[in-house]
């Protein structure tokens, strides 16, 4: 447990000491944030819904721009089959860049609360509904970055992995949406709308938290961890 | 050796690759049994989202494919998108808990075709004012739910709320489920108050029902039915008495008196006084007294004042005055009964005009008062002065029920009698057609006595909906499944946007959009001059 604490402490410094972590977050929440209050004021209610929406759409950029160097970056300095000498085990290697990734993810919707907060002054917020749509929200990102992770552990280019990662979470996404429903066989439709990243999302973004939704994104992320330590695994042989 | 070496390939993909299965297949396995193992935690303020247990089992009782046509016209006020939002939401939560159910959305005024289709369904068009480009706009539109089930169907016509959409929802679903709808009947031919629009040339301020009726109606049949030829009351589920001015007679009486006694339920709706030329009172006589107190429940002839009131507006020469009115008694909730849902979440019920009533209970039925007024109220027998200008001054205050709930098994007003003969005076004989009256109940029936009828009519239920509300689920409570009761009283609040400036609201972006992420890229900064300093 504590190896894994200190890989996602490594993990984390190596980040921040770069420029691209802080140009990340800036470009997330100005991009975010812009498009949210376009839509805010012609609504007219005070909900954080708009945002909410738009998550599935943006993290399919943001987290690929996160998870592409993660291992790609490793294997291209050829730091990883150091990193793999070290007393640590596949899995906690794993882990340790899965949660580094996602304690930034939380960093970043933790900077985002100022909306929220700002919404109050404007009216009676549904801060249950706020609290659901932030725990889907991370539930959200976790699955789009094990898949993340999984892919840039396949290659050493991180433009390639970038790209990967983009297309495979858009595929993962889009098969679950009306536009895709529409066009498939009436049999297949209750599958495709299962497999469907962001199916899981609707029910816990209007506040309701369904336990089938948690059980689909951790199945999710625990299929790509599983994946992604295999393909370790094939380094030690 | 290559062949090892193949064979050690093979055998590590093989082993690795049976891991990889089996955990898929784990997963798969779980994700399946969630579906129909799950539990969903409502996290929203007003639980908005949460359907109760009775909708839940009601849907899973479903076993052929019900679709729910939402026709909702794309052109909306504000302050109905939100229900358009609402409505979307419910149905979806819903869905989550039949896989029977599918849901369409379709706007009627994209296609003539589709306009047809809502016309014949019974779906009306309605009127919206719209602000467009700075102007109000009458605008038409549609608001409105169908539901369809093995060549059935049950409509919302008109969706303008959120308030009961659950319950409205989930007794269409049921109605529309099973074959069976349930008959509720007013008693007419005692100048009762009317269900439909007035003649013309009647007097001013006659109270009619036809929003009560239009209620009804969508969960019921409604009818009108007359006992004066000593009609046997059949196929009626629920019989209501509202507001007879004129006496019944004996065999009117014994009527009401066998259907109740065969299972029928019944609510009366008796006034203690009428009202003519705006303010006077004439005391309201009708025989109903009699079998009321045989059934439990003491009619007095006078009025109750409470301290709890509305206001009155009235002209007097020039001016126009609104006064406290004791006369239109305004229920208080804690005085009305917590154990039965159908009034413990209503805030409060106006009564204009209205009867004290005292329990009298018999053997073998049970009562609860379900309103009563606060202590403090008193009471006006004849003279009746009804002025607003006059000097209260009661001598006694005290508390007294307004609406009585009686529940068993009754015994006859008429046990031992021959049934009575159809015109008054005539000596009772045995009946031609051979019609014995029953003295006992042969199963149990629910009762309720309000003294008033008022309360009721369109005029008062304009000011005070919840009035509606109390009677709707009144009936419903007498006649369905008592548990759907439960559904009702939820209300979700629209959130606005409170009204700010232009000034305002550019700060509040300037400081979302800009103001956080340019902390961040100063903490950046900071923490890399600190660095370079270390070194």
């Amino acid at each position: 447990m504590a190896h894994i604490w200190s890989l996602t402490k490594k993990e984390l410094r190596t980040y921040f000491h770069s420029p691209i972590a802080y140009v990340v977050i800036v470009v997330f929440l100005v991009v975010s944030g812009w498009l949210f209050f376009r839509a805010f004021f012609l609504e007219g209610q005070v909900s954080l819904r708009g945002y909410f929406l738009l998550l599935p759409w943006l993290f399919l950029f943001f987290v690929p721009a996160i998870t592409m160097r993660l291992f790609a970056e490793e294997k291209k300095l050829k730091t990883l089959e150091m990193l793999l000498t070290w007393p640590v085990r596949d899995v906690e290697v794993v882990l340790g860049k899965f949660l580094a990734s996602l304690l930034f993810i939380i960093i970043v919707l933790l900077l985002s609360l100022s909306i929220p907060f700002s919404l109050r002054t404007l009216g009676n917020l549904d801060m249950g509904g706020v609290a659901a749509g932030y725990i889907g929200s991370i539930f959200l990102a976790a699955a789009y970055l094990s898949i993340g992770i999984w892919i840039s552990s396949l290659t050493s280019n991180q433009i390639v992995a970038f790209i990967l990662t983009v297309v495979a979470s858009f595929m993962l996404f889009i098969v679950g949406e009306d536009i895709v429903l529409f066009v498939i066989p009436q049999g297949l439709v209750p599958f495709f709308d299962f497999i469907g990243l962001g199916t899981h999302f609707e029910s816990i973004m209007r506040g309701v938290v369904d336990s089938r939704d948690v059980l689909y994104y951790l199945s999710v992320i625990i299929f790509f961890l599983f994946l992604n330590m295999r393909e370790l695994e094939k380094r030690h042989r | 050796m290559f062949l090892k070496d193949i064979q050690k390939k093979l055998h590590n993909f093989s082993q690795a690759g049976m891991l990889f299965l089996s955990l898929l297949l784990i997963l798969v396995l779980v994700n399946v049994l969630s579906l129909r193992h799950f539990t969903r935690v409502d996290l929203t303020q007003e639980r908005q989202y949460t359907i109760s247990d009775i909708s839940k089992q009601i849907l899973a009782r479903i076993d052929d494919v019900l679709t729910v046509k939402v026709y909702f016209s794309k052109d909306l006020p504000p302050n109905l998108r939100s229900v358009t939002q609402y409505v979307k939401d419910i149905l979806e939560e819903y869905q989550a808990y039949t896989a029977q159910m599918r849901v369409e959305f379709i706007d009627p005024l994209s296609d003539p075709a589709l306009q047809e289709e809502v016309e014949k369904l019974g779906i009306p068009q309605v009127q919206f004012n719209i602000l467009k480009k700075d102007k109000f706009e009458i605008q038409n539109g549609y608001l409105g739910l169908a539901f369809f089930f093995e060549g059935r169907h049950e409509i919302l016509p008109f969706v303008e709320n959120t308030d009961n959409l659950e319950y409205q929802i989930t007794s269409a679903i049921q109605k529309v489920g099973t074959q069976q709808t349930k008959t509720v009947a007013f008693l007419s031919g005692h100048s009762e108050v009317s269900l439909y629009d007035l003649p013309f040339g009647a007097e001013e301020g006659t109270p009619t029902y036809i929003a009560a009726r239009r209620a009804l109606e969508q969960n019921y049949d409604v009818r009108s039915i007359s006992v004066k030829n000593g009609e046997e009351i059949v196929d009626v589920d629920t019989l209501i008495i509202g507001g007879p001015k004129e006496g019944l007679k004996e065999r009117e009486l014994f009527e009401i008196d066998q259907f109740v006694l065969k299972g029928g339920n019944a609510i009366f709706l008796v006034d203690p006084i009428t009202l003519f030329l705006g303010i006077q009172a004439q005391a309201n006589t009708t025989n109903l007294d009699r079998l009321l107190e045989n059934l439990g429940v003491k009619l007095s002839a006078a009025l109750v004042l409470d301290v709890s009131n509305e206001t009155l507006t009235f002209q007097s020469g020039f001016m126009q005055f609104i006064v406290p009115y004791p006369f239109l008694v305004k229920t208080v909730k804690d005085f009305h009964s917590k154990e039965v849902p159908v009034v413990s979440k209503i805030e409060s019920v106006v009564f204009p005009w209205v009867a004290p009533l005292e329990l009298s209970l018999k053997e073998g039925v049970s009562g609860q008062i379900l309103i009563q007024t606060t202590p403090k109220a008193w009471k006006m027998t004849a003279p009746y002065n009804l002025s607003p200008q006059q000097d209260f001054a009661p001598s006694v205050r005290a508390q007294y029920p307004l609406a009585i709930f009686l529940r068993g098994r009754f015994q006859s007003l008429f046990s031992g009698q021959t049934p009575p003969a159809l015109d008054e005076g005539q000596e009772s004989t045995d009946d031609p057609n051979g019609r014995v009256g029953i003295s006992e109940s042969v199963e149990e029936s629910s009762v309720v006595v309000i003294g008033d009828s008022d309360f009721l009519s369109d005029r008062f239920i304009e000011r005070y909906p919840d009035n509606l509300t109390f009677f709707l689920n009144l009936v419903d409570y007498l006649t369905l499944d008592e548990t759907l009761i439960d559904i009702r009283a939820k209300t979700v609040s629209s959130r606005p946007i409170r009204e700010i400036s232009e000034g305002e609201k550019t700060k509040l972006r300037v400081l979302n959009i800009l103001g956080v992420p340019f902390l961040v890229v100063a903490l950046g900064i900071g923490r890399y001059v600190v660095r370079k300093r270390r070194k």
